[in-house]
């Protein structure tokens, strides 16, 4: 397994709060970069620039929603590809068949973990998104 | 004799009876009796009752086809117009259930955003402690108090729709200066305006005379329609609060230029639970109680409270007290 490849990870939030403490949280496994972006619009400018191996996605944004960025995504053909974790505390079933038709590989509701647990609900999802460089 | 009064406790009676019972079921709607579809349904009922002994009489006097024709058409028309009246009645209560579903789901995101934060940011100290910097400890301190902050305010506007429908509802008017008042009120905001680059102006006609008011519920009408102008007016702009004589009344206004209402919102804007499904979507902190509870308190004080706006160019609220 190539132990120096970093995955890069985008999180579209608002919320400084959140950005950092997600930052820190994720960013204590070395393998994990985190590129912040605090609106709709710098997101999908981030996420073209970087390139990010995964993007985690808050819903209520300034600028533009989470929604219109899914749509973005999965128009383009080259972010089209980038696994989509939504996070968010918007719980409707609504909002989530929404989210989930429009490519977003998880749904993860904030308020219903604490901060160890939802690192490793991140991690683990990370794991089974994004395929190792072992097999290749 | 007996059976009767058997049958009046027998529950069956007693649900036909509390169906009959129309002031209580359109109170449990909260709607007045014009607005409440089981009344309106009776008035049908009756009307329709009327005409039918109506046209009997009619037809009997008046061998004349034309006057029955008219009478027919007459009771048409008005059991049109009930029949109408209901259908917006019922449309009205449907709507009323949909805004308040829409304002749980807002309420409890507004509650539960800062809840998540605070826990993590507890999770995050109690489990680091140690190896934080001071500097970080005092940033999650100062997460953990905002959070806080905001929480207690959704739960404080749901307090005062709860207040100001409160049939004991009272006002403890006294005299004071609108232009100190608004002078204290622009001062508290001047932080959060700072951050967003905006300046809070404020110009004032000469001798206004004070105005007899309840001093703690205007100061929060003026509170709501400043933190409105900020958060909806776009940054580094400047927010303009005029206060001028009107007749003998006194005038109070706030402009900004921000992103202004949607025509379509323009009618709904003072309704409760109210808040523009764009302003949601583009996180603007609030649960659409805010101008609401403003129209209950100018309202019961004697005054009028009203807006004017453009869209992308700007709103200016203003009252009258």
């Amino acid at each position: 397994m190539n132990k120096e490849k970093i995955y890069k990870i985008l999180f579209v939030e608002d919320e400084p709060g959140f950005q950092e403490i997600f930052k820190n949280a994720l960013e204590r496994n070395r393998r994990y970069r985190i590129v912040q972006a605090f609106d709709g619009e710098e997101g999908l400018k981030r996420a073209r620039e970087e390139k990010p191996d995964l993007i985690l996605l808050d819903l209520i944004l300034p600028k533009k929603s989470g929604f219109e960025l899914l749509k973005d995504f999965k128009e383009d053909k080259d972010l089209a590809v980038i696994p989509v974790i939504v996070l968010t505390n918007l719980e409707s079933g609504e909002d989530i068949e929404k989210a989930t038709s429009l490519g977003a590989k998880a749904y993860l509701i904030k308020a219903d973990y604490g901060l160890d647990e939802i690192t490793s609900r991140i991690e683990k999802i990370i794991k089974d998104c994004i395929p190792d460089d072992e097999n290749k | 004799m007996l059976l009767f009064f058997y049958m009046l406790y027998t529950p069956n009676f007693r649900k036909i009876f509390n169906l009959l019972n129309l002031k209580k079921q359109c109170d449990q709607y909260r709607v007045g009796l014009w607005g409440c579809p089981q009344f309106l349904f009776v008035i049908m009922g009756v009307v329709i009752v009327i005409s039918i002994i109506g046209t009997n009489i009619a037809v009997r006097r008046y061998a004349e086809p034309e006057i029955s024709a008219l009478v027919v058409m007459g009771v048409t028309a008005i059991l049109f117009a009930i029949g109408h009246a209901v259908v917006s009645s019922f449309e009205r209560v449907a709507e009323d259930s949909l805004a308040k579903s829409e304002f749980i789901s807002i309420v409890s995101h507004e509650l539960r955003n800062p809840l998540t934060s605070l826990r993590w940011q507890f999770d995050l100290l109690k489990r680091d402690y140690l190896n934080l910097s001071e500097k970080q400890r005092q940033e999650a301190l100062e997460i953990i108090g905002n959070d806080s902050k905001r929480m207690n305010e959704v739960v404080s506007d749901m307090l005062a729709v709860h207040r100001v429908e409160e049939k004991a509802f009272k006002l403890n008017p006294e005299f004071f200066s609108l232009v100190d008042l608004t002078g204290i009120v622009a001062k508290n905001y001047e932080k959060q305006a700072q951050k967003n680059g905006v300046k809070i102006e404020i110009s004032v006609q000469e001798n206004l005379p004070p105005v007899f008011a309840d001093k703690k519920k205007i100061q929060m009408v003026i509170e709501h329609l400043i933190d409105n102008a900020l958060k909806y007016g776009r940054q580094k702009q400047t927010v303009r609060v005029e206060i001028e004589k009107d007749g003998k009344k006194t005038r109070w206004s706030v402009s900004d230029q921000g992103v202004g209402i949607l025509k379509k919102d323009a009618e709904k804007i003072f309704q409760k639970f109210f808040r523009a499904r764009n302003a949601f979507w583009h996180q603007i902190e609030g649960i659409g109680l805010g101008l609401y509870i403003a129209r209950q308190i100018i309202e019961k004080s004697g005054g009028e409270i009203n807006f004017k706006s453009r869209e992308n160019k700007g709103s200016t609220f203003w009252f009258t007290i």
